[in-house]
């Protein structure tokens, strides 16, 4: 057991490797290679979709997936991208719903502007405290979120008696029609979400060590970090951000739709694990998440714009999706 | 220092103190419970009973954190890392140095690169990602952080296995520098030379208890050695039995490999393995040695044939349907599955007889022979439930082994079988290698330990650069000889990379 020729792999500890962020050269870009052709092919197809106008529209259309996805990423982030065992929220949806119909049936029974924004708010941000706290106890994310996710689309339908509320006021109208130096409101708030979500997951030690737990629980705990907190934070921002994001929704619709959560939760998990398109190292991030609700808004838009029939976009959608998933995954494998 | 610790179910009332400024080293076989008792004093286990008394202050430790905060550091065996991370996130991880707001990637790499080098005298890529390192760059920048945190005790569970000689000696000078700033440093590793080149003091546990500690610096370095070995097993060393004299058997070789290949690793090698042998394959590090076991068992494709009792195979799924099997050297990552039971791993190769109909599985046969296989080898716990993930080194080792036996496999490939073994374990895997061996199966050792090389095989090829440079018989089989031509010239027997045998060990024959 003495006589060793030193195991491992020795030499190569002292030979610098190129790291593969760089070895993967051209495939690096291929999430915005896609991204650029598509652009390219609808603004050759249809002269309308680059104008300032169309542009915005989308903007304005994709904020509301952009916002819940950002939520969305901090919860992968922190609990890692294994669909089954990892990081994942599916009440982001229903939370988003709930928060919408609490504010306009608050508001339409008259309550100010600010109480019913924080009822909202706080609706959202209670479903995503118990979400942290349940799954800190250890249970399993997708099945706990499926739960509170019942609940609150739930709540949702009580609450708003399963009808559409209207939702007046000034802040919601300027939401919805309102402008900022030219840039729509919606849009605004976005860029303000976003800076904000990519300065804190992606510039500081908060958001490394949120990276670090999800990658590796045990790592974490090993290095001393509070690995429930970073968790349990996790959930709490991604509904509070759903909340937001709701809110908007129901600005933009001018009105509350019941059950709507579970119709935009696909689109959301999508915007945020597609942003792993967008990095080296295949992990989710906050321009990442922007960029694919972006991505999806365009493709239903351009699509359209084309003249494709409304029953095909569905389909068209999600071909040029698997397109983007197929060229990291290839990518994947080239560096690995 | 006191750490003190009531009964578990692992551990029996172990006591071990560290002074400041004083090396101990912890030994004993895998399954003594070092281990058990590390995850304890960091946090990763609670206690049954006991208590840990800094400065003579009781402590609690109940989460890693705390642990951090009374600066217990740890290097663990498993080098728990994010893979995702780079060099520098990782680095810093929960570190208070790393945490400033509007840090820029390239500055945390290059202070990363400095620290690394400070630390280990070794370069490592800062902008890197963890998982693109080897595992010697892993372990360094364990190190590192471990000496970054500033530890008042630093515990190193088997910190060398993957390092080569020189990085052991840097190693070693820097705990020599943590030594002398007064850090109180826990050692555990299975290499006694080691043991006795860096500590004041060895404890050494045997079944979860204190089996007694060795004063080294009062005691002679081959005194020293032989009484820890003699405390380890209990007693006098059980004497190994001699191996059967090679009989090179003249019937058709049961594995072929012609002009197998990598590029720029290994030169074309040839090599036919009869029914009833074990040959050897070594070579230092760097000589492509350690790409031969995936070759030869086509895991990793190259040039060049291997054929099976006659019949080509062209990956592994084909060799090892060829009754072929192979034991890959990282057996956390490669050969166990961790979060199954003993059972269920000893069956994974077999499934196929394990039911009445084909598809459908028997677990009462499957239990039966798993509860028949765990005694033969001598797996502990001697349970077929256990998840094989809690199972020690030595015990995952004999758990892969015997699936395949379990498989009938006739044909085994094995890499690096006992690294990270205790003693006890290993004449264990020898024997039952051994017995395979009698009963007609055809086996491939490729080993960078000499001991076990010189013990284990009939006969043994010597890689050196890439190349076979020597075919040895048993008769001629001895470590200086294959060090001589490892190292590239009979007349340099030692060093460049290798480590010094110790003349206490027993030759594991």
């Amino acid at each position: 057991m003495t006589a060793t020729i030193a195991p491992g792999n020795a030499p190569a500890a002292r030979t610098v490797p190129e790291p593969a962020v760089r070895r993967a050269g051209i495939l690096r870009w291929s999430g915005y290679g896609v991204l650029l052709v598509v652009v390219l092919g609808f603004s050759v197809g249809a002269p309308a979709f680059l104008t300032s106008g169309n542009v915005s529209t989308i903007l304005a259309q994709a904020s509301v997936y952009a916002i819940a996805g950002t939520g969305f990423t901090f919860v992968v982030a922190t609990g890692g991208d294994d669909v089954l065992r990892g990081g994942i929220d599916l009440s982001v949806g229903a939370t988003a719903g709930l928060a919408g119909t609490v504010v306009a049936v608050l508001a339409a029974a008259g309550t100010g502007t600010l109480a019913a924004l924080a009822a909202g708010l706080g609706a959202a941000l209670a479903v995503g405290a118990v979400n942290g706290a349940v799954v800190v106890a250890g249970l399993r994310p997708l099945l706990a979120t499926l739960a509170t996710m019942g609940v609150a689309s739930s709540l949702d339908l009580v609450i708003s008696s399963n009808v559409k509320t209207p939702l007046d006021g000034a802040l919601y109208d300027y939401l919805r029609e309102g402008s900022v130096a030219g840039v729509p409101a919606s849009v605004a708030l976005l860029i303000v979400v976003a800076l904000v979500a990519t300065w804190a997951l992606h510039k500081t030690s908060w958001g490394v060590n949120s990276f670090a737990t999800g990658d590796s629980a045990t790592a974490a705990r090993v290095a001393g970090l509070p690995v429930a907190r970073y968790t349990w934070t996790s959930y709490v921002l991604c509904s509070g951000l759903a909340g937001v994001a709701g809110i908007l929704l129901a600005s933009r619709l001018s009105a509350s739709v019941p059950g709507i959560g579970t119709q935009i939760l696909l689109d959301i998990i999508l915007v945020s694990t597609m942003s792993a398109v967008f990095s080296s190292r295949l992990l989710v991030s906050v321009p990442g998440t922007v960029l694919s609700a972006v991505f999806v808004a365009a493709l239903s838009n351009g699509l359209t714009l084309l003249g494709v029939a409304s029953q095909w976009v569905g389909a068209a959608k999600g071909v040029l999706i698997l397109v983007v998933l197929a060229a990291v995954a290839l990518r994947g494998r080239k560096s690995s | 220092m006191t750490k003190a610790f009531g009964p578990t179910e692992v551990l029996h009332g172990v006591d071990l103190a560290v002074g400041a400024g004083e090396v101990v080293a912890l030994v004993g076989e895998n399954g003594a419970g070092k281990s058990t008792l590390i995850k304890i004093l960091t946090g990763l286990y609670t206690p049954d009973g006991g208590s840990v008394r800094m400065d003579g202050a009781a402590v609690e430790i109940g989460r890693p954190q705390d642990a951090e905060r009374l600066g217990i550091h740890v290097i663990h065996q498993e080098r728990h890392q994010a893979g995702r991370l780079s060099v520098g996130e990782q680095l810093y991880l929960g570190l208070p140095t790393g945490s400033s707001a509007w840090r820029s990637r390239r500055a945390t790499a290059r202070r990363a690169e400095r620290d690394i080098f400070e630390a280990t005298g070794q370069r490592v890529p800062g902008r890197a990602l963890i998982s693109e390192l080897t595992v010697a760059q892993r372990q360094l920048v364990q190190i590192t952080r471990a000496v970054l945190a500033r530890p008042r005790v630093l515990i190193l569970d088997e910190p060398t296995a993957p390092l080569s000689a020189e990085e052991v000696d840097q190693l070693f000078a820097t705990l020599g520098t943590l030594r002398a700033a007064g850090v109180g440093i826990v050692y555990i590793s299975h290499y006694l030379q080691e043991v006795t080149r860096v500590a004041d003091r060895v404890e050494v546990l045997r079944n979860g208890a204190n089996a007694g500690s060795v004063d080294l610096t009062s005691t002679s370095q081959a005194d020293a050695a032989a009484r820890i070995v003699e405390l380890m097993v209990g007693g006098a060393v059980e004497e190994f039995e001699e191996g059967v004299p090679a009989v090179v058997p003249d019937t058709a070789p049961a594995l072929v490999a012609d002009g197998v290949a990598l590029g720029g690793v290994l030169e074309p090698l040839d090599l036919a393995v009869h029914p009833g042998e074990i040959v050897g394959v070594t070579g230092l590090v760097g000589s492509g040695v350690e790409a031969v076991a995936d070759l030869l068992t086509r895991a990793r494709r190259g040039p060049g044939t291997v054929r099976l009792h006659g019949r080509r195979v062209r990956d592994v799924s084909a060799f090892v349907a060829a009754r072929g099997a192979y034991v890959p050297a990282d057996r956390r990552e490669d050969g166990v599955l961790g979060n199954h039971s003993v059972a269920q791993n000893l069956s994974a190769a077999m499934l196929g007889r394990l039911g009445r109909w084909p598809g459908l599985l028997s677990p009462s046969a499957e239990r039966r022979a798993a509860r028949e296989m765990v005694s033969r080898l001598d797996v502990r716990p001697a349970s077929t439930a256990a998840l094989a993930g809690t199972l020690s080194g030595g015990n995952q080792q004999k758990v892969v082994l015997g699936r395949w036996l379990a498989a009938g496999s006739t044909v085994l490939v094995l890499d690096q079988p006992t690294s990270g073994v205790d003693i006890a374990s290993r004449a264990q895997i020898y024997a039952t290698l051994r017995a395979l061996a009698a009963t007609g199966a055809a086996l491939v050792v490729v080993t960078v330990d000499l001991e076990e090389l010189v013990g284990l095989v009939d006969r043994a090829l010597v890689l050196h650069r890439g190349a076979v440079a020597a075919e040895l018989s048993r008769e001629r089989l001895s470590i200086d000889t294959v060090l001589a031509i490892a190292s590239g010239g009979k007349d340099t027997p030692v060093d460049s990379g290798l480590r010094e045998p110790t003349e206490s060990q027993e030759v594991p024959a």
